[in-house]
Parts: structure tokens; C-alpha cells; sequence
């Protein structure tokens, strides 16, 4: 994925501006921002739903295009379709591109919840409902996989379990991920590269290379943290 | 969705129905109000001998005529105004709906006669517009964060009607079908009791001018009893068609 010199504006407003990142195949990028800061918007126009108004956006080196198949993207909501079970919510996407659902079965496994197949989604408790929302995800076996604030709506406890579930499943399967977030802490903790972007209109503010991924105990990952959080501050306080 | 109903729920709001009725028949002490006991002796009497099962037949089958043409048409109209329909769509429903369809009859009635097809268009024609608004307005209001989850996996329009409009739409579907069962009977009535020898209309109106008042409210309990019936029906088909609503948390 690369973005050359990316913006967005919506009639007057400019949500984003000259945004420019590489992520090379396999490796994970954590965007951090503010609220309003375009951090959405960003994962949108990657994902295909929205067009960059400037710049360039490849995706496998291509320009991104509407419905890529190899983008997957979880939204901060879920997305789960109420009326359909655990097993077929996870099976949609597979079920719309008339592939085999076998791989439904596994991504359930994968996430641990086999034995909830049949549920209905109001049912579940909201950490396996994220859960049910990355089986579905990973059925279609994507090389990308595009999250907005997927842990945001969790309490503590679950958001680390979850955020340990996504690194498993990124060291198994080599999928590029791009995190959307607000908490620091979940940046440094998936994200090999981190993007910081200031409030409206987004710009990047700080960019960094991240050694401690997946080690929240250690000393770099604390020292990755505050600097993570400078360069939000000065972000914040350069526009006011 | 209330609680689960039991067999017990059913015979304590028979006996609380029973129970009022004969209160208001002693009370009113008059021949046009007979006793339960005397119009249910006419009720099963009719019910098996006599010819109230054929005029409850009749009537059954105009309200459910009614309901299956409604739903056919109500339901895509409803739902094509209330995803890609223009305005014009929605201010005609607007200006028709209130209309009282009743005042047609007798345009209906030179236009399709004195049988079954007049009382079915009549039915149809007022129940119709409570089905397109409801379901319009369900339509209009599913969540875009659900079409888009349903886009994001690669699905076209197709597949956002299939997974997402039409499952949405169901529960308000049947909110509509159980709104217009009230309507519909009332109508019935209404078209029944002019120019007809058949349906529970017309033995109810004939019964009156008979003053055979233990028949007339066996009509009316055969009334009653269709209405019931038609709820129980639909509360059976939802239960079928949308089971993620009546599952346990």
C-alpha cells in the first residue's frame, strides 16, 4: 500500500491533506489521531469506498479501486447483520463472491468461537462480536486487512486479549494491517509503523518506526509511547 | 414482543372478555344485548348446522384474498419508496391514503359488481396504503453502517436488498400485516352489508333487522373469532421468518 501526497475534501472542508505512507506487504501500520482529524476518512479511500479529491493511493501496487477482493475492512461498529447467525454472518462475504464456506469454519476456529456457530449476534458479548467481525474478515483471506478503531467500544481486559488475538493472527498469516485508533498504547502495540495525524484538516505529524511491537512491558515500548504522545500534543497545539 | 404466551394467558382474557359482557348484558337488561350464554348456543349451533360457517367461510376468504393482494403489492412498493423512490412517490401515498376508500363502494361496485371481487378491491384498496407506509418507512430507516458492512465484503445492490433491506423490513412487514387485520374486518363489514346475502356482514345486518339478536352476536363472535384468528396467524409467521428477534439474550 502507498499513498503519494493524499487529501480529501468534502465541498469547502478539507478533512485530510498530503498524507504520504508506504507499507510494504505483511508488515502493520497503526494511524493515531484525534477525533476529527480524518483518521476514517483515510481508511475509507484505502478500502475503496471513498476516492481521493488529491494525490495517489495504490493498493497492491494499483490505484485503489471499489471492492478490491483482497481488502477486508472491520468497522468500529461490527457490521454484524442481526438476522443472520454467527456461521452466517461469517460466511457472507464468502456466501457474495459464491466461494466455498469452508473457510468460515476455520476463521471461526481461528478466532475461538466454534462453539457459538449458531448464536445470533445480540447474543454475544461485545468482545466476541469483534471476534465474529475478524472471522468474517479473514474467510475471505485478505492481504490486507483495514480496522477503524475495531477495540474502541471494549472494556480493558478484553481490548488486550483482542489485541493479542490480532498479532497471533497477523504472525500466522503475514496479512498487512492497517489500525485506526485513539489510544496510543494500541498503536505501539500493533503498529510497526506508526502515523500520527493533527486535527482537522489531517495532516501527518509524526511518523515513526517501532520496535517494540507486541511488548508492552518493555522499556522501548514506554519510550515509544511518550514519544507517540509528543508528537500528538504538538499536533494539537500547532493548530490552536 | 411481550412474554411468551401460555394456554392459561388465553382462557384468563376469555374469561375477563366473558366476564364483561354479562356484567354490561344485566346492567343493560335489553333484548339488542342478549346474554354470552344465548349467543354461544347460536355461535356453535350456526357453527355446525345452520349457515353461519358458510358466511364466515365467505368472509375469511375476502379478508384473506385482501391481505395476500395488499402484501404482494404493499410490501415492493414500499419498499422500492423507501429506498430509491422520488418524492412524487411519497406525496401521492400522502394524498391517497387519507382519502376514506369506503366512499368508493359504490363506483366499485358498478365498476366489479355485487360479488366477492367489489368486497376484495374494497378491503385491499384501504389496507394497501397502511402496508406501503409502514414498510416505506422501515425501508427508509435501515442502518448505513449495515449496507456499508454489506459493501465492504463486495456486495453490489443485489446483495444489499438480500442480506440487509428485505431482513430488515421483515418485523415491520408484520407490524403492517397485524395494524391492517383490525382495518380489513371493519371494512368487511362495512362491504357487507350493502346489496349482499353472503358473508358475516350481511347475516349480522339481517339478524338485526330479524331483531334474532342471539344471532347477531353470534356473527359478531365469528367476527371476533376471524380477527383473532388472522393475529395468531401472522404472530405464527413471524416467529418463522424472523427467529433472531425471539431468540434469548
Amino acid at each position: 500500500m502507498e499513498a503519494r501526497g493524499v487529501g480529501y475534501s468534502y465541498r469547502e472542508t478539507v478533512a485530510l491533506c498530503d498524507v504520504s505512507l508506504t507499507l510494504p506487504m505483511g508488515e502493520t501500520l497503526a494511524v493515531v489521531g484525534p477525533s476529527g482529524c480524518g483518521k476514517t476518512t483515510l481508511l475509507s479511500m484505502i478500502a475503496g469506498l471513498l476516492t481521493p479529491t488529491e494525490g495517489i493511493l495504490l493498493v497492491g501496487g494499483k490505484p485503489v479501486a471499489p471492492r478490491r477482493p483482497g481488502t477486508a475492512l472491520i468497522m468500529q461498529d461490527y457490521g454484524l447483520l442481526p438476522w443472520k447467525t454467527v456461521f452466517q454472518n461469517v460466511a457472507l462475504g464468502l456466501q457474495i463472491r459464491k466461494q466455498p464456506l469452508d473457510a468460515a469454519h476455520q476463521a471461526l476456529a481461528e478466532v475461538g468461537l466454534s462453539h457459538l456457530a449458531s448464536r445470533w449476534p445480540h447474543q454475544l458479548s461485545g468482545g466476541q462480536q469483534q471476534r465474529v467481525a475478524i472471522a468474517r474478515a479473514l474467510a475471505l483471506s485478505p492481504d490486507l486487512l483495514l480496522m477503524d478503531e475495531p477495540f474502541s467500544a471494549l472494556d480493558a481486559l478484553t481490548r488486550e486479549e483482542m489485541q493479542e488475538m490480532l498479532l497471533d493472527i497477523w504472525r500466522r498469516r503475514k496479512t498487512s494491517i492497517i489500525l485506526v485508533t485513539h489510544s496510543i498504547t494500541e498503536a505501539v502495540y500493533i503498529g510497526q509503523q506508526i502515523v500520527v495525524l493533527s486535527p482537522g484538516p489531517g495532516r501527518v505529524v509524526g511518523h515513526f518506526r517501532n520496535p517494540a511491537v507486541g511488548d508492552r512491558k518493555s522499556r522501548t515500548f514506554h519510550e515509544m509511547v511518550n514519544a507517540v504522545r509528543d508528537a500528538l500534543e504538538k499536533g494539537v497545539a500547532d493548530r490552536g | 414482543m411481550g412474554k411468551r404466551r401460555r394456554w392459561y394467558h388465553y382462557l384468563i382474557a376469555l374469561a375477563i372478555l366473558i366476564a364483561g359482557w354479562e356484567l354490561l348484558a344485566i346492567w343493560l337488561d335489553i333484548p339488542a344485548m342478549p346474554r354470552f350464554w344465548d349467543a354461544h348456543v347460536a355461535f356453535f349451533r350456526g357453527m355446525t348446522r345452520g349457515p353461519l360457517l358458510k358466511h364466515f367461510g365467505v368472509s375469511v376468504y375476502r379478508v384473506g384474498m385482501a391481505t395476500l393482494i395488499s402484501l404482494a403489492l404493499g410490501v415492493p412498493l414500499g419498499l422500492y419508496l423507501g429506498r430509491s423512490g422520488g418524492p412524487v412517490g411519497s406525496i401521492l401515498v400522502y394524498l391517497v391514503h387519507p382519502i376514506p376508500k369506503v366512499v368508493l363502494l359504490p363506483v366499485i361496485i358498478v365498476a366489479l359488481g355485487l360479488g366477492d371481487s367489489a368486497k376484495i378491491f374494497l378491503i385491499t384498496l384501504v389496507i394497501l396504503f397502511q402496508i406501503i407506509v409502514t414498510v416505506k418507512d422501515a425501508a427508509a430507516s435501515v442502518s448505513p453502517g449495515l449496507i456499508r458492512s454489506v459493501q465492504s465484503l463486495g456486495g453490489g445492490e443485489w446483495d444489499i436488498f438480500r442480506h440487509v433491506i428485505f431482513p430488515a423490513c421483515l418485523p415491520a412487514i408484520f407490524t403492517a400485516l397485524r395494524l391492517s387485520t383490525g382495518t380489513a374486518v371493519s371494512v368487511l363489514f362495512f362491504a357487507e352489508t350493502y346489496a349482499t346475502q353472503l358473508g358475516l356482514g350481511a347475516l349480522i345486518w339481517d339478524a338485526w333487522s330479524a331483531r334474532a339478536f342471539d344471532l347477531m352476536f353470534a356473527g359478531v363472535m365469528a367476527m371476533a373469532l376471524m380477527g383473532f384468528g388472522f393475529y395468531m396467524l401472522s404472530d405464527w409467521l413471524e416467529k418463522l421468518a424472523c427467529p433472531w428477534a425471539h431468540a434469548r439474550q
